[in-house]
């Protein structure tokens, strides 16, 4: 009974793991490249300056609302970034164009948060939408890829947990790993890698869950608040019940100085710092400002926001962190798993994880290949075509993603500055030579894609650097000397990713003079 | 970087106290340090050492954090205490095989 039980649990985590994981490897990949996300935005806009936090604010809002008055005082909507950790290293503001206004209307743009000059870029994606890939699969309209993003996240819990029970001798099992024996090495890799990290792979996959918890589960609201956009919408603003009410009167009003409502809201948060001005119809009689606090300060993904009168600057309400035990559940799944509040060191442990996760998943794939290309060798049986697929999209997916991700930060180097939609393209570079690598692996025999593909993925890699130097003057002996940490850990570990793969590439070299069966 | 460093000092001597205590780990001791005594005293002083970790990280950093920095330390840990096992058998089988 309890073997029949095993092997039924076994046959799940295999097959759901095989059907999602490719897309699951996506997702890690692309996800963990987020716990870096605006150190790879540094690098992809070489022309801003080092960043420096946390800075006197009350100098840089008033050049904010200069600027925001200057360059958008139709909006309706503005908001204030102020650079206060690595999570927003630059004063940034964004305005949010009048309804029935075209697209362009609407714009961004950082500061200078001295001069209030806007400090010119380039047109990139940037890590931003590296990041947001891993649950909004580029090229798929949201609704879609939110639920193919949602049904992977709810079978990695499953594989996670038929994974624990299947594994009989996980805790004799814990520091084993015996490398050189094909099979056995592979499972025991895919053990060391999915046990070690394992709280961590628990949290991300439910807080991913927690995420997505809205849409992915409609029907819980539908059955309370009825169907339709009309029945989400009453009951996300019940659950999420705006501070201020956005609707604008039509009678101009000159805005107050937000300098003065930042210090008096200074004034009530006392020392906690103050993250964001949101301002609600600006130059209306109607305009509100709110003062958000940092999302950053812990765990806890939820912080204080004021709300003020645009017109008189008098303090109207505020909403504390903590709001609810199943709300401050919510935030904390949530903080958890986009770890903002962690600081260089946690943020590394993150990335490690995030690695780990990606190499169970990408072990766990091979490991169905080697079970059955072992089988085959045996004489039983011939090698299906199944098979065959697989081991050809393993190679395409495990090294071909990487190297598509290398040639993003090569096209954001190599396209010409005032190209028409260049951060779109800088996207179609990534998944251009992500086919090609699909093709690569269709047209090789397994063994060579693995040993080739690697072999460019580490020189992809390993050179940015070199790009870097010969395409911008923050070489990293500059950026270095500068103390541009987020520029030159960008170079860094690209020289450390390059190396990795050509540690890998060398190790199948060496196994396939060997004839190692794997 | 000072708590990281010294609760690394702490996690790897106290994951590989527990793996030595292990069946298929303990022959990677010299002859004269194995035993059941052993075992016994390498599995409380690893589980002291590691919990004693986890009180460091919750003194420096508060609890919560503290929490959850003890966790992702357990990880590299494991992973270096995997590694120089690994290395250590592997040698082990290699001098086997040339005596």
């Amino acid at each position: 009974m309890k073997d029949h039980f095993r092997q039924s649990m076994a046959w799940l985590h295999t097959w759901l793991g095989l059907l999602f994981g490719w897309v699951l490897y996506f997702m890690f990949i692309t996800g963990t490249a987020g716990y870096l996300d605006t150190e790879i935005d540094r690098w992809m806009r070489p022309e801003l300056p080092a960043a420096r936090y946390p800075l006197p604010q009350d100098a840089a809002i008033g050049q904010a609302q200069r600027y925001l008055q200057t360059h958008a005082a139709d909006a309706r909507r503005w908001s204030i970034t102020l650079p206060i950790d690595r999570n927003e290293p630059w004063m940034r503001v964004s305005w949010q164009a009048a309804r029935g206004m075209p697209p362009a209307a609407s714009g961004n743009a950082y500061l200078d948060p001295v001069s209030g000059q806007r400090l010119e870029t380039r047109d990139t994606a940037g890590g931003q939408t590296l990041y947001q890939m891993h649950w909004r699969l580029h090229y798929l309209p949201d609704a879609v890829s939110l639920w193919i993003v949602s049904i992977a996240t709810l079978v990695l819990l499953i594989a996670l947990v038929t994974g624990i029970v299947v594994h009989k001798k996980i805790l004799a099992d814990f520091f084993t790993f015996r490398p050189g024996k094909g099979q056995r090495s592979w499972l025991d890799a895919h053990n060391v890698a999915s046990v070690v990290s394992l709280p961590f792979q628990l949290m991300i996959t439910y807080s991913g869950l927690v995420f997505v918890m809205f849409s992915f589960m409609p029907l819980i609201a539908t059955a309370w608040y009825g169907p339709g956009h009309a029945g989400q919408d009453a009951f996300l603003d019940e659950v999420f019940p705006p501070l201020v009410s956005a609707k604008a009167t039509g009678r101009p009003a000159t805005l107050v100085s937000l300098q003065q409502v930042h210090h008096d809201a200074q004034s009530r948060l006392g020392a906690k710092p103050i993250g964001a001005l949101e301002i609600t119809n600006p130059n209306d009689a109607h305009a509100r400002v709110q003062v958000v606090g940092s999302f950053a300060a812990g765990p806890l993904r939820a912080t204080d926001i004021l709300a003020y009168d645009g017109v008189s600057g008098e303090w109207l309400s505020a909403r504390r962190p903590w709001q609810s035990g199943p709300k401050a559940f919510r935030d904390s799944m949530l903080g958890l798993h986009e770890g903002m509040f962690a600081g260089p060191v946690l943020r590394a442990l993150y990335v490690l994880s995030g690695l780990l996760g990606a190499a169970m998943i990408a072990t766990g794939l091979v490991l169905w290949t080697v079970k059955r290309r072992q089988r085959v060798e045996r004489g039983r049986g011939t090698p299906h075509l199944g098979l065959r697929g697989v081991e050809r999209l393993n190679v395409a997916v495990v090294i071909g993603l990487p190297v598509a991700i290398g040639a993003y930060f090569w096209a954001n180097r190599l396209l010409p500055v005032g190209m028409a939609h260049r951060a779109e393209w800088e996207v179609h570079a990534l998944f251009a030579v992500w086919l090609l690598m699909f093709v690569f692996a269709a047209v090789r025999t397994p063994a060579r894609a693995w040993r080739e593909q690697t072999l460019l993925a580490a020189i992809v890699f390993a050179s940015l650097p070199i790009l870097n130097a010969m395409t911008t003057p923050q070489h990293l002996a500059h950026s270095l000397l500068a103390g541009d940490l987020a520029m030159a850990g960008f170079d860094l570990v690209a020289l450390g990713v390059g190396a990795m793969f050509f540690g890998i590439a060398w190790a199948a070299r060496r196994r396939q003079r060997q004839r190692a069966p794997w | 970087m000072v708590t990281a460093l010294a609760l690394l000092g702490l996690c790897v001597p106290g994951m590989m106290a527990i793996a030595l205590a292990m069946e298929r780990h303990h022959d990677v001791l010299a002859r004269r340090w194995r035993g059941r005594r052993a075992r016994c005293m390498l599995r409380l002083f690893g589980w002291v050492v590691l919990g004693s970790a986890l009180l460091y990280a919750v003194d420096r950093v508060g609890r919560v954090q503290g929490l959850i920095l003890w966790l992702g330390m357990l990880t590299p840990s494991a992973v270096g205490v995997v590694g120089l096992i690994a290395g250590r058998h592997a040698r082990a089988t290699h001098r086997a095989t040339r005596s």
